[in-house]
């Protein structure tokens, strides 16, 4: 069984460490061959409360998913407080049912914490549009990226 | 403000790109023009259009914004294109651009691509390393405008209201 919670991103750094090489062997972007997060400025986003963290761990409390959203004012609507998913990872062996889980228990989280609008981003690398879909998320901008 | 860096198309549609700093009087000139943008892309058309306007203009003044302008030889206005441009947080020591806005009037369409070339040349020379450009479903120019330029599909951006 998986389970859910709200943690500081402080705490639970050096422990994602591994789950994010994983993420970004899996889904890093076209050509960027270095990950290399920038951790004082997750840490700093973290200690002034503009960004949530959440976990996914078993029973034995082992961290298998996480997933982190930056909080602000919308730029275009300023009253609107929006929720961007930075990151989104579960390991591979838990997915399925416990992916829409976690799904559900962000949602519900950055709901009570007024959050208007969530934002999810969804690699082409790892499609999961059809369970946002499902989920009442709607499809509003397709992302590109050009390397120079 | 920097010097327009002047682009002809024809002697009909001749107009000019530059870069631009966002300035209160900015704010205000491009008010209608993002009025038009909204009404014609906008998904959530009962969220009440608010720009940060405050907020746009700290960011450049820290040197995280970067506008360019389309203007016509007269100087009127007829698009924008707004980048926020800093170190990627997933990869730092990378410098990288994210377009924020980038709109041109529907009478003015045909110079786009010249317009997006324009954009990703200045953020080019300042070293920017990637530019990622957000593309509404509503309006899809990617394979007109940006794919035959090199930009790769990344991702399905998805969204959730409450109230």
């Amino acid at each position: 069984m998986i389970h859910f919670s709200e943690e500081r991103l402080s705490t639970v750094w050096e422990e994602a460490v591994p789950l994010m090489k994983e993420h970004f062997e899996e889904t890093g972007d076209f050509g960027i061959e270095e990950f290399n997060p920038d951790k004082v400025q997750y840490l700093e986003t973290d200690k002034l409360n503009l960004s949530k963290t959440f976990t996914a761990r078993t029973d034995t409390d082992t961290l298998v998913g996480y997933s982190i959203f930056f909080i602000f004012p919308h730029h275009h609507s300023r009253e609107r407080i929006c929720a961007v998913q930075d990151a989104l990872f579960l390991q591979k062996k838990h997915r399925g049912i416990a992916g829409v889980r976690f799904i559900s228990f962000t949602d519900l989280v950055l709901e009570a914490l007024g959050a208007s609008l969530i934002f999810r981003p969804v690699s082409t690398k790892c499609d999961y549009s059809r369970t946002l879909s499902r989920m009442n998320y709607e499809h509003v901008q397709n992302g590109f990226m050009r390397r120079i | 403000m920097q010097s327009a860096l002047p682009v002809a198309v024809s002697a009909k549609t001749a107009h000019h790109f530059a870069h631009e700093r966002v300035s209160e009087a900015f704010c205000k000139e491009v008010l209608p023009l993002i009025i038009c943008h909204f009404n014609e892309t906008a998904h959530f058309k009962d969220i009440a259009l608010k720009p940060d306007f405050e907020h746009y203009i700290t960011l450049d003044q820290l040197g995280f914004v970067r506008l360019f302008t389309a203007r016509e030889l007269l100087g009127e206005l007829i698009g924008y294109g707004v980048f926020f441009v800093r170190d990627n947080i997933h990869y730092q020591g990378s410098l990288q651009a994210t377009q924020d806005l980038l709109y041109i009037k529907p009478s003015h369409r045909g110079f786009a691509f010249h317009f997006i070339t324009y954009c990703d040349e200045q953020l080019a020379d300042e070293g920017v390393e990637v530019i990622y450009q957000h593309v509404p479903t509503c309006n899809d120019y990617a394979s007109r405008l940006l794919t035959p330029q090199g930009y790769e599909i990344l991702e399905h951006v998805y969204v959730k209201r409450f109230s």
